[in-house]
């Protein structure tokens, strides 16, 4: 069995040989996966909201946060800003909710996308929305962000990978 | 951020006003069920926002009826309910006999398992306000079946907004006899809420 790295909601990973990284569980919170593969430095987060505000807080639970940290962190460990790419899962309404102010996960995969996209990094594969909870793992070694999911109906895929 | 400092006499206090809710619930649930139910002893447990994913136990996939408490005592509560409880609690409700080939819930099962979420909590809390002096109205149940952290992030999402560490209330009610099913319980204050018992228990 490979080493695998599982972090827990509000936090970041950020790995520099071929050790998986993993977070179990993301229901309305974003698994954000960045990773640089000419100099082999992958990192994951796992958001729980879109930005901080005023409040002084830690940085792992917040998208506005969170992301510029990891990056800054990567490129500590030697990553080209360049040449990163990044995948997303999570953002999922699991209770349906009527009201407004709880489609959290939509704000979340929003804030995400804006970070991403403002720090010039490409989104290149993306598993969000719907109703159902992602157990995700990243392989540095293939790139492959494998997700797990839970079968509600007899079509429904309980894995995919992107 | 605030920082939720808990005596041991305080922890105690929480853990007696848990008790009776939860020997409320169990009650309500019994009335239910016609059946003889046993409940645990509730754990009250001061956790960090990261480690809670480990209170909720190892299961692959859960059933989990989730209620908002507002007004007076901002809470969340939640019910998690392992696959094959939730079939058993879903038949006894029913007075279907089980049937062993069965893989998915049905929406008459769905329903009914809210309902046991509803009556069971609304229990809980009308026992709460009673003892503590204060309304108390929960919101309509919500439904899910999925990971257990998957339906306990939306909880702490709402509670990770003002604090970084979580008052979990977790305990299990189960039959007596024949163990068919088992319900845990949890109870998730916001940190507000906390210092409310505390001081209606004349306990700050």
């Amino acid at each position: 069995m490979d080493d695998v790295v599982i972090i827990g909601i509000g936090e970041y990973v950020v790995v520099n040989d071929s050790t998986k990284i993993s977070t179990v569980g993301l229901g309305s919170c974003i698994g954000t996966v960045i990773y640089e593969t000419t100099n082999k430095i992958s990192a994951l987060s796992h958001i729980m909201l879109p930005t901080m505000g005023d409040k002084q807080d830690r940085i792992g639970k917040y998208a506005d946060t969170a992301l510029p940290a990891m990056i800054h962190d990567m490129e500590k460990k030697g990553a080209l800003h360049g040449r990163m790419k990044a995948k997303i899962a999570g953002g999922a309404s699991l209770f349906a909710f009527t009201d407004d102010h709880l489609k959290i996960g939509e704000r979340n995969t929003e804030a995400v996308r804006k970070i991403l996209s403002e720090q010039k990094i490409p989104l290149v594969a993306t598993d969000v929305g719907g109703d159902r909870g992602r157990t995700i793992i990243f392989n540095p070694e293939t790139c492959e962000l494998y997700i797990k999911m839970v079968k509600k109906g007899p079509t429904d895929p309980s894995e995919k990978i992107i | 951020m605030q920082e939720i400092i808990l005596s041991a006499l305080q922890k105690d206090a929480l853990q007696e006003v848990a008790n009776i809710g939860v020997a409320h619930a169990a009650t309500a649930l019994s009335k239910m069920v016609n059946k003889e139910i046993d409940m645990g002893i509730p754990h009250v447990d001061l956790i960090p926002l990261e480690k809670t994913i480990d209170c909720v136990k190892n299961e692959e996939v859960v059933v989990a009826v989730f209620l908002k408490i507002s007004n007076e005592l901002p809470s969340y509560s939640l019910l998690l309910i392992s696959k094959e409880s939730a079939f058993a609690l879903s038949d006894a409700l029913m007075g279907n006999t089980p049937d062993p080939s069965k893989q998915t819930l049905s929406e008459m099962d769905e329903s009914a398992l809210k309902e046991v979420g509803n009556v069971m909590m609304c229990a809980f809390f009308d026992s709460l306000a009673e003892l503590l002096q204060i309304t108390l109205i929960p919101g309509p149940p919500a439904f899910a079946y999925d990971m257990p952290a998957a339906v306990l992030d939306y909880v702490l999402i709402q509670i990770g907004q003002v604090a970084d560490q979580v008052l979990v209330f977790n305990t299990d009610v189960k039959t007596a006899k024949d163990k068919d099913f088992n319900i845990n319980i949890f109870l998730v204050p916001e940190p507000q809420s906390i210092q409310i018992i505390l001081n209606k228990l004349g306990m700050n």
